[in-house]
């Protein structure tokens, strides 16, 4: 059976409290020098729920002989950085609580720059070899010294065609006046505002604060219509099935479960393009068990592990050689193998906007901002109004 | 009143020394292993947006959509080149010969951009020209007199620069050992002098003040000569291996360049020619493998190794395609894999760049911790030596004098 990640940002309950706590500091990159290797007990990796098979995990404990304690523990950026990034090493800039943490590439970027990770061990790490060469050229950490990307994704429209009477193609259809109180919201800053600023017209890889602000006024706009009826997470796949919502912006791997659980529904990259974002594997500063952190990175990028990773989850996979596993494994693993949402062609690539740097005091205001218009959604994330 | 006024000039010269010695360890920390990076940066800025702008253009040959994905990593290419000239410029002396150079880059990389958009515009229009514009974008980059020749003479100098820095250091330090000596031999005599006027074997305050003298000479000796010994380390494991790095960068970038001369049909890049630069381009990496002094660089330079040999593969391809006279097909391949696979590569190259630049630190970090109380010792330490010697004598002017 098809399993899949429940959850990117289940709930965004902590929204006022993100403004204050995750857009705080940044202010200086740290000198990088190189960690010894050094381990004082197992693994402690704190990873999205249902981003690997539990009993793939277990293979990892056989594989590389250790004790991991494997904890689906990081529901959102938001309450991840608030619950247990920033506790752990707001203070000192180093802990001795986890070993391996999974932000998405934007706080990792963040991470990086406050100098609360470590530089990657290569001699431990040989298969980062096998990380997609697209992954190697983030402005923020050039030849990726510091993060190795876990999964990959999309933020495009998932929809049901009867309800919508037909099919929906473009950002600009999922903002048609037609479709009022239908519509989901992705409770994402950069993956909303992104899709906003395409069907502006904007570029969300190369932003400026006047194109951003454009595409969140797009969006306030819309919110102040009652366009959309819920503001969704993982729970969007939920809303189309029973019926509340007719369209929604979704992520890439659940919507192809739901595609090949449930025909009835359809995901697309808009005409206008799709947002990608990749949650990246990161070991923080004074990680405990900086070796064994290592080690885990390697296993995940051997090529065989990684075909059973997206097996399971069905997001875009970031290592060389997973697409010619899969399809020596035939039948469904096959299939994987060529669809594009899974390891994107040259047409769907070119289509995908990863959001870029912008000024970040400018960044805080608009995710703040965002971030408000939660305020006219109840605590189920429906509209009120 | 002699033996004060030698320690006197000894403490004066001391404080010259160190805090020549410190200017030179902030020159060199500050300055000159910044440059040494930046320059390397920006021969990466300027070959990953050569190899995506050929990307794009081969993308948008014959009515082709543009490729916006490289079109997105070229502009981010080349906008960040500007801000690594500024860099560089804003840690150059003012009358450094490395300007010159320098200003011609800035001055290429606006003809550069702006030859590249015209190549783009021709290219959708379907005009012929858009081939020769390329070309010329691409000897711009890569070719005599071009970008990364005038990167590689602000290299040169950058190098000069470094070991200049440090010899002139030393000249204040052996000034200062000798007016010390000189004290110290001062110091011996007076002893003696005195030995002969009193009935007392040792003048206790002299033999502190010989004590002090000599704790300060120990000290800028062993201060000077440790920090030599680091920064030499950086040179040697930090500095050097950016040199060779950048050399790497250097012919990888130029082989890219014929290739992609080769492709647009504008130069051929012969097989002789093609196993000339690879054959540069392989001692190159044994040279990166033979400098990397840990293991995490030896593995960091494996694992370049491995992405040049990928890139290289792709490139075999493009050429066989090329041999047989399929453009189409080596254009694909140059627009896809080969592009990633170089990018693969040059990213590959920066890692290793900027492991070296956090080596490069750590080695100059190290000297300005030695020298931290260099300047407050050669101070305190003669002018401790002057009250040594005030209190040896006191005794002696109240008994005889």
């Amino acid at each position: 059976m098809i399993q899949r990640r429940s959850s990117r940002r289940s709930f965004l309950a902590t929204s006022g409290a993100f403004g204050a706590a995750l857009l705080t500091g940044c202010a200086t990159v740290s000198s990088s020098s190189e960690r010894a290797l050094s381990n004082t007990g197992g693994l402690e990796v704190i990873n999205w729920p249902e981003y690997i098979d539990p009993g793939f995990v277990d293979q990892a404990r056989s594989d590389l002989g250790i004790s991991i304690n494997y904890r689906e523990e990081y529901s959102d950026n938001v309450t991840g950085f608030n619950d247990i990034i920033q506790p752990a090493l707001a203070a000192t800039g180093s802990t001795n609580a986890f070993d391996i943490i999974v932000p998405t590439n934007w706080l990792a970027a963040r991470m990086i720059n406050d100098g609360w990770v470590e530089a990657l061990p290569f001699e431990e790490i040989p298969n980062h070899v096998n990380l997609d060469p697209v992954f190697l050229t983030n402005e923020w950490d050039r030849g990726s010294r510091f993060q190795m990307p876990w999964q990959a994704g999309i933020t495009g429209i998932a929809y049901d065609p009867e309800r919508v009477g037909g099919d929906v193609t473009s950002v600009e259809t999922l903002f048609d006046p037609q479709l009022r109180r239908q519509v989901g919201l992705v409770g994402e800053m950069r993956e909303a505002v992104g899709l906003a600023m395409l069907a502006n017209g904007d570029d969300p890889s190369n932003p400026t604060t006047r194109s951003a602000r454009a595409g969140l006024d797009r969006l306030t706009q819309l919110v102040d219509d009652g366009h959309f009826q819920f503001i969704v997470f993982d729970d969007f796949v939920g809303r189309l099935q029973e019926g509340s919502l007719a369209a929604t912006m979704a992520w890439s791997g659940q919507a192809a479960a739901l595609a090949l659980d449930d025909p009835r529904f359809r995901y697309v990259i808009p005409e206008e393009g799709g947002i990608s974002w990749f949650d990246t594997m990161v070991i923080p500063r004074g990680a405990p068990n900086f070796t064994n952190a290592a080690r885990w990175m390697n296993w995940a990028y051997d090529p065989e592990n990684a075909a059973a990773i997206s097996e399971f989850n069905l997001y875009v996979c970031p290592v060389l050689g997973t697409q010619d596993v899969l399809r020596a494994r035939g039948g469904f693993a096959a299939e994987l193998a060529d669809n594009p949402l899974i390891f994107p062609d040259a047409a769907t690539r070119n289509r995908l906007f990863t959001w870029g740097t912008l000024n970040l005091e400018d960044e805080r205001a608009i995710e703040a901002d965002f971030d408000a218009l939660f305020c006219r959604f109840d605590a189920n994330l429906q509209y009120t109004g | 009143m002699t033996l004060s006024v030698l320690l006197g000039i000894s403490a004066l010269l001391g404080l010259l020394a160190a805090q020549d010695l410190q200017q030179s360890a902030a020159e060199i920390g500050d300055n000159i292993g910044p440059v040494a990076i930046e320059t390397q940066g920006l021969v990466a800025s300027i070959a990953e947006a050569d190899a995506a702008s050929i990307s794009v253009f081969l993308s948008g040959i014959d009515n082709g959509t543009e490729d916006l994905q490289q079109r997105g990593l070229y502009e981010r290419a080349i906008n960040r080149a500007p801000r690594q000239i500024e860099s560089i410029s804003a840690r150059l002396p003012i009358d450094d010969p490395a300007r010159i150079p320098l200003q011609t880059v800035g001055s290429q990389l606006t003809d550069y951009a702006g030859t590249v958009e015209r190549a783009r515009v021709r290219n959708s229009e379907g005009l012929g020209d858009a081939t020769a514009d390329l070309q010329e974008a691409l000897l711009l980059a890569g070719g005599e007199g071009g970008m990364l020749e005038n990167v590689g003479q602000v290299n040169a100098q950058n190098q000069a620069r470094l070991e200049t820095g440090v010899q002139a250091s030393t000249v204040l330090v052996v000034a200062t050992a000798i007016a010390l000596l000189i004290a110290l031999l001062a110091l011996l005599v007076a002893q003696f002098r005195l030995r002969k006027l009193t009935s007392r074997t040792l003048n206790l305050g002299l033999v502190a003040a010989t004590i002090t003298v000599i704790a300060a000479a120990t000290w800028v000796v062993v201060s000077t000569t440790t920090m030599i010994v680091d920064l030499d380390r950086a040179a040697t494991d930090g500095f050097d291996s950016i040199e060779i790095v950048g050399e790497l960068q250097t012919e990888a970038f130029a082989f890219r360049t014929n290739e992609s001369l080769a492709i647009i049909g504008a130069e051929s890049f012969s097989q002789r020619q093609r196993e000339e630069a690879l054959s540069m381009v392989d001692g190159l990496l044994a040279d990166v493998v033979a400098a990397s002094d840990t293991v995490r660089e030896l593995s960091a330079a494996n694992l370049l190794q491995t992405r040049w040999d990928r890139y290289v593969a792709t490139s075999d391809a493009i050429d066989q395609q090329l041999g047989l006279g399929n453009g189409p097909a080596a254009r694909a391949l140059a627009i896809e894999a080969s592009n990633d696979d170089f990018n693969g590569f040059n990213t590959g190259l920066e890692a290793v760049l900027l492991s070296n630049r956090d080596q490069f630190n750590l080695g100059v970090e190290s000297a300005n911790d030695r020298l931290r109380w260099l300047t407050i010792g050669m101070v305190l330490l003669p002018l401790l030596g002057v009250v040594f010697v005030l209190a040896g004598y006191q005794p002696r002017i109240n008994e005889y004098w």
